[in-house]
């Protein structure tokens, strides 16, 4: 049989006089994750080209999803990218520093990692105290500028910008925004942002727009409805005056069940399938997918069933990551630590893989760490 | 041969496909199994299935295994179909599972092969376009060649390195991450 991929030439692998074409060993070398196979490209020049190929890195991503996840230790803490499929720990990067637990944010965005150090800690110096953004697979990291806020909680949201291909990342505090790019500093006073929650389960970056639900905390602004969504435009590097009224509320829930359903931690944001998704749980989860941006139109695509009423535990919920090629729903069991596969066919769960110690943040991560194939 | 479960049995009275493998021995198979594979399939929609469909690449120690394989998982593809419209119904959930359950268990079984074998197969499923099969197949070949040093695969696939050394050195380099 002749080789379908003219690239990687007549390379094959024989065994026991079965000669395999390179279209085949393009197949099984997709199902090895990444760690392994950069160092199976010193088998030869065709594994090397085979495995290099931007089309092979690009298919490499859609059947290994890969999470970036953040590990606080006591003396160092660490960004992981992780295969979702096996849990293995692909990648760390770990040299700037301590990251303190309630001090750090992460995100991500196509092939990079936007992750800040503690803000203060004994003996760090000056440089370690900012924000970067870095290249997993290439290691290039981009120190930000400081940028005017340099008290309060705040966090660091890396998004792109479709229409200029620039990313940027929006700093937003419990005090107000600045929005510096990661090459040259572009910061702004955004009008006060103690409006908007700072936890990463309640916010989703799409299209160079990221979307925040609101802080829990407001009680003094009249009429708000707790699960509404605003949204910060990263082109325009404005806040978006048009508030999305929430699922919950467009569907006739009453105001106080949803505020005390936000109170509880039971409303999240995610982006899911390309869509922001609004995440409602108390003994099952809703997922309510946006479908109409403009008309802010929700709609309930999955309901899930918890195997137990104890999954739901409610200092740690549970937190969807990813709908999967096959229409699995990736659910990220905080309080087990461990990820599981629910398939909403015939309502069953899988394990997929245990992540330890991520609590704090983790995030899809859309790149690849075989090489840069792609922008954005 | 014979229907293996109820999926194969509502099939049954449906046009049976011969298949004739590169040794000439003739297989009798439902449309439900053949269409697993994709080339088939397009052979029936082009109507070029009568008098049987030659597989050249095929032997018949092969087809057998192949056959086996879609015949369990038309049965799982019917069982899917046929319950979907039940879909809140408990118990026809418990019977999916435990199907589900049982084709795993199956697929496991199934691999249970020489390494000559499951390279045949890998073909097979590759010539046929049986996708369920080449990802069984090729993920089993993954795994085992995920945990392998370079040296070890060149060993067990008679590959010939033709990397120089400041390639290999430019490939730990690039990676460095990978080697650490």
């Amino acid at each position: 049989m002749g080789s379908a991929l003219g690239r990687a030439g007549r390379a094959a692998m024989v065994a026991d006089g079965v000669e395999l074409p390179a279209d085949v060993l393009y197949e099984i070398l997709l199902r090895v994750p990444a760690k392994p196979l950069c160092r199976l490209r010193l088998v030869c020049r065709s594994w090397r080209s085979l495995t290099s190929d931007p089309s092979f890195i690009r298919a490499h991503s859609s059947h290994h999803p890969l999470i970036a996840g953040l590990r606080c230790g006591c003396v160092q803490s660490e960004i992981h990218i992780v295969d979702m499929y096996s849990g293995s720990i692909d990648k760390r990067i770990h040299d700037h520093g301590t990251i303190g637990v309630l001090e750090s944010s992460l995100s991500t965005q196509g092939n990079m990692v936007c992750f800040s150090p503690a803000r203060t800690r004994i003996g760090t110096d000056a440089s370690r105290l900012q924000a970067c953004v870095v290249d997993p697979a290439t290691g290039v990291t981009n120190i930000l500028p400081i940028g005017i806020m340099r008290t309060g909680l705040s966090v660091w949201i890396l998004g792109h910008v479709p229409s200029t291909g620039e990313h940027k990342v929006l700093r937003v505090s419990s005090g107000f925004a600045t929005n510096p790019c990661s090459c040259e500093v572009i910061t702004l006073v955004a009008r006060p942002s103690n409006s908007v929650s700072l936890d990463f389960l309640h916010r989703a970056v799409i299209g160079g727009v990221v979307y925040f639900l609101l802080n829990e905390f407001i009680h003094d602004v009249p009429d708000v409805e707790h699960d509404c969504v605003v949204s910060f435009d990263l082109a325009t590097e404005e806040w978006r005056p048009m508030t999305i009224r929430g699922a919950l509320s467009t569907h006739l829930v009453d105001a106080k069940l949803i505020y005390d359903l936000r109170m509880m931690e039971c409303l999240q944001l995610a982006k899911l399938d390309g869509c922001l998704a609004l995440i409602h749980q108390c003994y099952s989860m809703d997922l309510w997918f946006l479908v109409e941006m403009n008309k802010g139109s929700w709609t309930k695509r999955y309901s899930i069933q918890y195997a137990s009423h104890m999954e739901c535990d409610a200092f740690y919920r549970p937190y969807p990551l990813l709908v999967l090629d096959d229409g699995k729903v990736v659910v990220w069991f905080r309080n087990k630590q461990v990820l599981r596969a629910y398939d909403p066919r015939i309502g069953t769960w899988e394990d997929m893989a245990m992540l330890e110690n991520y609590r704090s943040a983790l995030s899809m991560y859309e790149g690849s760490l075989l090489g840069s194939c792609h922008q954005g | 041969m014979a229907s293996a479960g109820s999926g194969d049995e509502k099939a049954a009275a449906a046009a049976m496909i011969t298949l004739i493998s590169s040794d000439n021995e003739k297989f009798e198979v439902t449309e439900a199994t053949a269409t697993l594979s994709q080339t088939i399939r397009h052979m029936i929609e082009d109507g070029c299935t009568d008098g049987g469909v030659p597989l050249p690449n095929v032997t018949s120690k092969i087809l057998a295994r192949v056959i086996e394989y879609c015949k369990k998982h038309a049965t799982a593809a019917a069982g899917e179909e046929g319950s979907s419209s039940s879909f809140s119904d408990a118990a026809f959930l418990e019977v999916d599972r435990a199907f589900l359950e049982e084709l795993e268990e199956f697929d496991d079984a199934f691999l249970e092969v020489d390494r000559a074998t499951l390279f045949d197969l890998i073909l097979a499923a590759n010539y046929l376009d049986i996708k369920g099969l080449l990802n069984l197949t090729c993920q089993k070949v993954a795994d085992s060649v995920k945990g392998k040093t370079p040296e070890q695969i060149r060993e067990m696939y008679n590959i010939v390195n033709d990397l120089t050394p400041e390639e290999e050195a430019e490939i730990r380099r690039e990676t460095q991450w990978a080697f650490e």
